[in-house]
């Protein structure tokens, strides 16, 4: 039967890998030494039963080393796309919500009074992407005080007020044309690369579902309380991230939580508990427990059925994907290294945040791409300055390079997100507290 | 007219010429690489990469007036077919620069060449044993020339190659040194990349159209698989988006290694054996030695080499005494 790939006939690159997989000696179960074994886990071997308790136990044990028993939220928010990662971490995360038996006569209270679902819909700007909020709908019918939110891609562009496509050519921001849906199809639409196109949806997905719970967490607790928000990033997916995110020249926001189980974002606690449980024992888990009714759903993306050779992040689960099957450890050793990376700036510094992603920019990154190669012959430096502050300054390294490698078109008009104005407020203010700190040793001119 | 695979931008010869070569003067300057009236090694294997570093530093050193003493230091792994017609390379370019060649072989420093390792350990691992041993002859090669500072052809490919493995691997603490323009412990060598953003294909160009004489020939033990990957992965990178090699550069010298890891390192000192800088008791020549003089070479790679007995017997060749070029200095002028 068909997959309905239309590269089902392209070679596997990763066939040819040579094969360093260890065999287990023993044909029994690693933990219970009794029973079949059904699935081999890097070089272990677990029967169903066996397999379903270590895999839910990882998580069980990171869940109780993080909160205390005692802590009860009023809510635990999820991103979920409806694929197996997130409905994984759904299956779990939800049973910690109900009250249970802990040791001797101890009922441990339900760790959150709900758990709020949130959900971006893509349908509108990723071609043959689905809608599949009642997927999700399905999916948590069954867990107590469970809610979905539901935000489209493009209410990114609700507000907007700054575009950058008179910006790209040199001259300052000018007003976006047409209508906010517009805005957004424009970006999409003027993006000709793959690797910008998967690394813009992927960015505005994440600040979507911060800027989201945050919204519902300030109308519960007030806006100076953090609240857990729990990611589904899988060992496997945080292995492609951080080498896709360091082809992309994101390394300085590597370290401020974008591969780390635990960070702080935009007022929100974030928590990636997935990050030493491969896909592969995801995949399995959900087709041991997960009722049928409730399956996860893959969705389309830019770069389904397209073949390795299309975009950075298609590329990079090749490789992680053909590295995985010859090496077991690959996945695991990459995601341990992602755990040990910090920030590099300094505090200060990493207050200033890049107006499309959110994650911390460093200051005149850009600077740097330009001095290390020499474009113009003579000594002639144009003129630049001007009151609106430049592309670069308000982007991070990432962002711009993405933006700027996505002008396939002479004439382009990317609207900026509607909070584009406010984090450039917030980083204006910033500059003032800082010179507010150092107002004791600034002295007048004329003094 | 060129295309620059770095820029994209057409350009004709001359001016490319220019600007690739002022573009290394600026890493250079910026980095603050050089002293004046230093003496420094150019690592030369006759390849690509280290024909065009002899020629551009020559050029470089002329044009601003470095100041500096070059050398060619080549070192001689011992590998028939391969080496030998790529030295025959290098003792031209030595004419025709005009500068002093020092060859160094393994076989001179271990008593090994590399065509006796491999029927030792096979192809499989032999790459260890040459990177291990080069990096240590190419310090005492510079070593007995009186020589602290070794610049190395590693172009902006390579060292993006590197980055990628270092994370692969796991390996942190070379993840932070991999992308320094100049490396340098206490009692060791200084050690710089000059094209450490230079694209390997404009080094291509470069030779290509100066009709530099190089020797391009790929060693005949082939690499590794996994390196192949990493490989193969950073040039298909680059064929979808040609700045990503420098944007992996980039990504790499903003990320810092987390203090709790970082003191977890284990600490350099210097090899009780030799006294080359190491991260054990052994350092890695002289375990990966002693395995080929005991003929448990392959026990000498990975984990099980902690366990190899630090006993030196009588009957077994070891490596000797690394001295700094003034320690070096002050030894001869004793003699």
């Amino acid at each position: 039967m068909s997959c309905g790939n239309p590269q089902s006939d392209v070679k596997d690159p990763g066939a040819e890998t040579p094969e360093r997989r260890t065999k287990p000696k023993n044909k029994i179960c690693l933990k219970c030494k009794t029973e079949a074994p059904v699935i081999q886990v890097r070089h272990a071997l677990y029967c169903r039963n066996c397999f379903i308790f270590t895999t839910s136990g990882k998580f069980l044990k990171w869940f109780l080393a993080t909160f205390k028993t005692t802590d009860i939220y009023p809510a635990f928010y999820i991103g979920v796309s409806g694929g197996p990662s997130s409905r994984y971490l759904l299956h779990v995360l939800q049973t910690q919500l109900t009250p249970r038996k802990g040791k001797g006569n101890f009922i441990r209270p339900g760790a959150a009074e709900k758990l709020v679902v949130i959900y971006v819909n893509h349908a509108n700007v990723v071609p043959g992407a689905q809608n599949l909020r009642k997927d999700i709908e399905n999916m948590i019918k069954g867990y107590p005080n469970a809610e979905i939110i539901e935000v489209d891609v493009d209410s990114a562009w609700k507000d907007s007020q700054s575009s950058i496509s008179a910006q790209l050519s040199g001259l300052p921001g000018q007003p976006p044309s047409g209508t906010t849906s517009s805005s957004t199809a424009d970006l999409f639409d003027s993006t000709l690369a793959t690797s910008s196109l998967e690394s813009h949806l992927s960015l505005l997905t994440h600040h979507l579902i911060l800027r989201e719970a945050r919204k519902h967490a300030d109308g519960l607790v007030g806006k100076d309380k953090e609240l857990p928000l729990f990611l589904a990033t899988s060992a496997t997916r945080v292995t492609i991230k951080l080498l896709s995110s360091m082809s992309r020249g994101r390394g300085w926001s590597l370290g401020s939580g974008e591969v780390q189980p635990e960070s702080s974002q935009f007022g929100m606690r974030i928590y990636q508990p997935l990050l030493n449980t491969s896909s592969k024992e995801i995949a399995y888990f959900n087709k041991y427990v997960v009722p049928d009714d409730s399956k996860p759903v893959v969705n389309r993306t830019f770069s389904t059925f397209a073949p390795p050779k299309s975009s950075i992040d298609r590329l990079t689960e090749e490789l992680v994907v053909s590295l995985e099957r010859g090496f077991p450890s690959t996945v695991s050793t990459v995601a341990k290294t992602g755990n040990k990376i910090s920030f590099a700036g300094e505090a200060k510094e990493g207050e200033r945040l890049c107006t499309l992603c959110g994650w911390p920019a460093r200051a005149k990154a850009n600077d740097w791409k330009n001095g290390i190669a020499i474009t113009k012959l003579d000594d002639k430096v144009e003129s630049t300055e001007s009151d609106q502050p430049s592309l670069a300054d308000i982007l991070c390294y990432g962002c711009y390079t993405n933006l700027t490698d996505s002008r396939a078109r002479s004439e382009v008009n990317y609207a900026l997100p509607g909070w584009t104005n406010e984090y450039a407020e917030s980083q204006k203010l910033t500059e003032e507290s800082m010179r507010e700190e150092i107002k004791d040793c600034l002295l007048d001119d004329d003094e | 007219m060129i295309k620059r695979p770095k820029t994209g931008q057409q350009v004709c010869k001359d001016c490319f010429f220019f600007a690739f070569e002022e573009e290394i003067h600026k890493t250079i300057t910026d980095a603050g690489t050089f002293k004046r009236g230093e003496r420094v090694a150019i690592g030369a294997s006759g390849g690509k990469d280290s024909t065009v570093l002899a020629h551009v530093m020559k050029t470089l050193n002329d044009r601003h007036d470095y100041g500096l003493n070059l050398f060619l230091l080549s070192i001689d792994e011992g590998i028939t077919g391969y080496r030998d017609d790529s030295l025959e390379t290098v003792k031209r370019n030595k004419e025709q620069y005009q500068l002093p060649l020092k060859i160094l072989s393994y076989n001179e420093l271990y008593g090994w060449t590399m065509d006796r390792i491999v029927e030792a350990v096979g192809k499989k691992n032999n790459c260890t044993f040459c990177g291990v041993f080069r990096r240590q002859a190419l310090d005492r090669g510079a070593s007995s020339l009186n020589i602290s500072h070794i610049v190395t052809g590693h172009n902006a490919d390579d060292v993006a190659e590197t980055v990628l493995m270092n994370i692969l691997r796991g390996d942190v603490s070379r993840l932070g040194r991999c992308v320094e323009i100049t490396t340098r412990g206490e009692d060791t060598i200084k050690r710089s990349k000059p094209f450490k953003y230079t694209y390997e294909k404009e080094i291509v160009m470069y030779a290509y159209f100066k009709k530099l004489d190089y020797f391009s020939t790929e060693c005949i033990y082939s690499p590794e698989a996994y390196r192949g990957f990493a490989r193969t992965y950073i040039k298909d990178l680059e064929a979808l988006r040609p700045s990503t090699i420098i944007d992996i550069i980039h990504s790499a010298e903003n990320i810092r290694i987390s203090d709790v890891v970082q003191d977890a390192l284990p600490k350099q000192q210097k090899c009780k054996r030799c006294g080359y800088i190491s991260s054990n008791e052994l350092c890695k020549a002289c375990v990966l030695l002693q395995g080929l003089e005991k003929g448990t070479a392959k026990m000498a790679i990975g984990n099980k080499a902690k366990h190899i007995s630090q006993e030196v017997t009588g009957d077994i060749r070891t490596i000797p005494m690394f001295k700094m070029p003034e320690q070096q200095q002050k030894a001869e002028q004793r003699v």
